[in-house]
């Protein structure tokens, strides 16, 4: 009797509880691990040998090649958080603050392009930004300057506009759901105990508005830094980014282990950044509490 | 083994527990066929929890169900012919109020046409035909309850449980829901355990009034004989007005108690059960039975008090009374009395207290 | 609240309109070069003309490309639906502290960059000595967009609440029905608004499928090897049009989803 009765109430809960856990097992914790496995093994001629070691890790520090790589990625992904972190903002500000009539149709301007191929949208950057690019054109034809300007295409910076480009809303939308669910009373009763705009803006609306800020300007940075395809694109030689090292592990230069321990430093700066910003949110959430 | 047959449901010793708190404390309940039967109580008495457990949504942690005689525990909640009218009405909203109507009868392998009609008739009975094809967000609140009534009773469940159906109602339409609830039930001839933290409600609806607190049944029987005899103070106080007056018991003698209030006076009364002689006590007697005139003649159990206010209320009168220790009484009366007796704010009237009507019970103990 | 808005400063809005210029400009661009006639990129642009579309339209390799990328897409949806429908439903059982953060690991492949999803798997294949096809770039780009269905379920279901259902279970219903008379037809709009979202993810993907084809590609595949030989104005045509679809899609998915929430 006590087992049937236990087998109706709490054994769904305990078998969907097993089903979740072996999903995400299978599928995210095996494979994950997978990688980490293979990042402490060894290449001995064109084969991999299980080991323990972890000169692949030393190689990507001690190597000037790759601390430059792993470099870039920082510098491009650091630069394009910034940037949009506070161009996000300020387009989130106006349209939770000021935008009535458009609202809708300008939040859904924002939304579209984030479900279009991010292949293209940097692609599109391509046309834009070469020496007989639209931009070169336009600024001769204006005047503005004599000859095309060079570095405008295949540079980090061309690289960090199309990321700017494709990540704009996600900084954007997070904050205006933010902004838009705060209390407009706050701003109000702010204002009325004499605090100037400005004030008004550090002390009650930014850190009500930070969550959300730091939430897009982390998946930003995380996405920033793991990005193949932007380099490629538009970067010059000297400005490969981290994943695209990892790719030719697996292809040209055959080096699996390698690749995998690349693979698991950007893993790491991954998660211990989406770490550091839990941690960070149950700070703050515990301080104004 | 007291499978009673001819209850429509018995709890015997039911209890609940969630981790370390009690939900329900060994509850013994018989409810008869056709009866009206009011769960009362604060939130977290256990009165929904007890519902829950007859529909089968929680199992009890011990005890046994009975159903027509039958032990339910082990049948799952859709194999039970018992049907639930819910606190938010939970109408189906990708349904028609017909269909809605209707669903239930879909598992008993009725047809489609049959269902159909049916339904109609259902709904003709709560006055909703002209609404069949609404969908339920089109409905107003008291609207969706019937619907929702109709959609249990279609399917003459042996009992009819109720959560707080009407909590959601302002209070007119409560009112007049309760009538008609009250109707239906006669009608069918169907049990209904009702739950509910309307005292007033309860007393209006039902035949019987189980009063809960705290996972324990404290008393059972007739709205009439809760509100005349009250065995514990907590059914004292939560059922009807009340007036209380503190002291220490001097003496019990069988039924009768002996008190001196903390202002000094001595009174008998009713001696509630586990009274000690010595013991922290409270006094209660409800306003419509105090007595305030301007001679003692022959009231009992005088106590000291002066007028305070008198307040018009329609065909009486509520005379506030200010005791020596600041504490309030409240008194109705008649305006013939107030006239007669001259009572107004300042006087000090004799205040009487019928020991028939005066019941004395432990205090609260702190533990 | 009706009271009316201060207006914004002017250099906010000015602002504010750059940053959409920014956001869109390239687009028309795109679709401009896509009917430029001439094949080097110039501007402004001299001739216009349908040739790049014709060329489209003739070219085996892209059309076998956008076949092979409508199978992944409809069988990534398919495999999100089944497999993440029950995982929505199977968190809804749980307590909602241990759902939360379930659900928190669930998101991880959304955060994690594709590449290093795709090269795991990748790995793990290779282990287990399968070899790469569509089949094994469906299951990658499964995994990727799984967390997408599972949230939107899952908070619809939680907007749900368990009343339905259990007035469905009271009235006689065995589990089964209860699940599919009254709470697939409830969530049903945010399964088809979540399917159109991942289905347009799936058709752009590249990373994944980058590490886990075999000899077939997709279509980013295609214009990924496209874009690597040199610039044609093909690309161009096959862009707009894909950016086109694109926006359709999510269009629909996005009202479809709007609508559940009117409920």
């Amino acid at each position: 009797m006590p087992v049937r009765r236990w087998m109706r109430n709490d054994g769904i809960k305990w078998l969907c509880a097993a089903g979740v856990l072996i999903y995400l097992a299978s599928i995210l914790l095996m494979p994950y691990s997978q990688i980490a496995i293979y990042s402490v093994w060894e290449k001995e001629m064109y084969a991999f040998r299980p080991a323990f070691v972890l000169d692949n890790y030393a190689r990507a520090f001690s190597n000037e090649l790759y601390r430059r790589v792993i470099l870039n990625s920082a510098i491009v992904a650091t630069s394009v958080t910034l940037v949009t972190a506070i161009l996000g903002y300020a387009l989130a500000w106006y349209l939770a603050m000021y935008a009535n009539r458009w609202r809708i149709l300008l939040l859904f301007l924002l939304i579209v392009p984030l479900w279009t191929s991010f292949l293209l949208r940097a692609y599109t950057w391509k046309i834009i930004l070469g020496r007989n690019g639209i931009l070169n054109s336009f600024m001769m034809d204006v005047g503005l300057i004599g000859e095309p300007l060079p570095h405008l295409l295949y540079s980090k910076f061309s690289i960090s506009l199309a990321l700017i480009y494709i990540f704009l809303p996600f900084v954007a939308l997070p904050v205006y759901a933010a902004l838009e669910k705060m209390p407009r009373g706050y701003l109000e009763a702010s204002a009325d105990l004499g605090a100037s705009a400005s004030a008004t803006f550090r002390h009650v609306a930014l850190p009500l508005s930070m969550p959300a800020l730091t939430a897009g300007a982390t998946i930003v940075f995380c996405l920033s830094f793991g990005d193949f395809i932007t380099p490629v694109l538009l970067g010059g030689t000297g400005d490969l980014m981290i994943s695209n090292v990892i790719i030719s592990q697996f292809g040209a230069a055959f080096d699996w282990p390698f690749g995998s321990a690349l693979a698991i430093l950007v893993l790491l700066v991954v998660l211990g950044l989406v770490a550091l910003l839990r941690a960070l949110g149950q700070w703050s959430a515990r301080g104004a509490a | 083994m007291s499978a009673n047959s001819t209850s429509a449901v018995n709890l015997v010793k039911v209890g609940k527990d969630y981790g370390q708190h009690t939900a329900l404390a060994g509850l013994d309940l018989a409810v008869d066929h056709g009866e009206f039967l009011t769960l009362l109580g604060p939130s977290g008495c256990g009165k929904t929890t007890t519902l829950r457990t007859i529909s089968g949504f929680e199992q009890p942690t011990r005890g046994d169900i009975y159903l027509d005689g039958q032990r339910i525990n082990d049948t799952a909640p859709h194999r039970r012919p018992v049907n639930t009218v819910f606190q938010n009405y939970a109408l189906f909203p990708h349904m028609s109020v017909l269909d809605n109507v209707g669903y239930g009868l879909r598992f008993d392998g009725v047809t489609a046409a049959a269902r159909r009609q049916r339904s109609l008739a259902m709904l003709e009975r709560v006055a909703l035909t002209a609404y069949a094809d609404y969908r339920p967000d089109a409905l107003s609140g008291g609207q969706m309850q019937r619907v929702a009534l109709a959609r249990a009773l279609i399917k003459t469940p042996r009992v009819l449980l109720l959560d707080e159906p009407l909590s959601a109602l302002d209070a007119r339409l409560r009112r007049e829901l309760q009538l008609e609830l009250k109707r239906m039930q006669r009608e069918t001839g169907i049990a209904f355990i009702y739950v509910t933290h309307d005292q007033e409600e309860a007393m209006v609806m039902s035949d019987r009034i189980a009063v809960l607190e705290k996972g324990h049944m404290l008393q059972l029987s007739t709205p009439e004989d809760l509100y005349e005899n009250p065995r514990n103070l907590f059914t004292a106080t939560f059922i009807g007005a009340s007036n209380r007056l503190e002291g220490r018991v001097v003496s019990v003698e069988e039924d009768q108690a002996t008190m001196m209030l903390t202002t000094g006076e001595r009174i008998t009364g009713r001696a509630g059960p586990e009274l000690r002689s010595g013991g922290a006590a409270q006094a209660i007697i409800r306003p419509d039975y105090m007595e305030v005139t301007a001679t003692p003649g022959k009231a009992e159990n005088l106590v000291d008090g002066q007028v305070e206010d008198v307040i018009f209320i329609g065909a009486q009168r509520r005379v506030v009374i200010r005791r020596p220790d600041d504490s309030r009484l409240e008194c109705l009366t008649t305006p013939e009395e107030v006239a007669t007796s001259g009572l107004e704010p300042g006087g000090t009237p004799a205040i009487g207290m019928p020991s028939a009507r005066l019941h004395i019970f432990p205090s609260a103990e702190a533990d | 609240m009706s009271h009316s808005n201060p207006a914004a400063p002017g250099w906010l809005r000015l602002l504010s309109l750059a940053i959409f210029a920014f956001l869109y400009l390239p687009l028309i661009v795109l679709v401009l070069f896509s009917f430029q006639d001439s094949r080097v990129l110039s501007w402004p642009i001299e001739h216009w003309s349908f040739r790049w579309y014709e060329a489209l339209f003739s070219n085996r390799q892209i059309g076998q490309a956008v076949v092979n990328s409508l199978v992944v897409a409809s069988s990534c949806v398919l495999v999100t639906i089944l497999v993440g429908v029950p995982l929505a439903l199977a968190l809804r059982r749980l307590p909602r502290r241990v759902a939360a953060l379930f659900e928190r690991t669930f998101l991880l492949p959304l955060i994690i960059p594709q590449i290093i999803t795709g090269l795991a798997l990748l790995i793990l294949l290779n282990r287990a000595g399968i070899s790469l096809s569509l089949l094994t770039v469906i299951l990658g780009q499964a995994i990727v967009w799984m967390p997408i269905m599972v949230t939107v379920v899952y908070a619809r279901l939680l907007r749900l609440g368990p009343e339905l259902a259990q007035a469905s279970t009271d009235l006689g219903a065995p589990p089964l029905a209860t699940f599919f008379l009254v709470t697939l037809p409830n969530i049903r709009g945010s399964v088809i608004g979540a399917a159109l979202l991942v289905f347009t993810l799936s058709f752009d993907e590249l990373p994944v499928t980058f590490f886990l084809t075999g000899g077939d590609n997709t279509l980013p595949m295609h214009i990924w090897s496209m874009l690597r030989i040199g610039i044609t104005p093909e690309i161009n045509a096959v862009a707009t049009l894909t950016v086109m679809v694109s926006i359709g899609l999510v269009l629909a998915g996005v009202m479809t989803l709007a609508r559940t929430f009117r409920r």
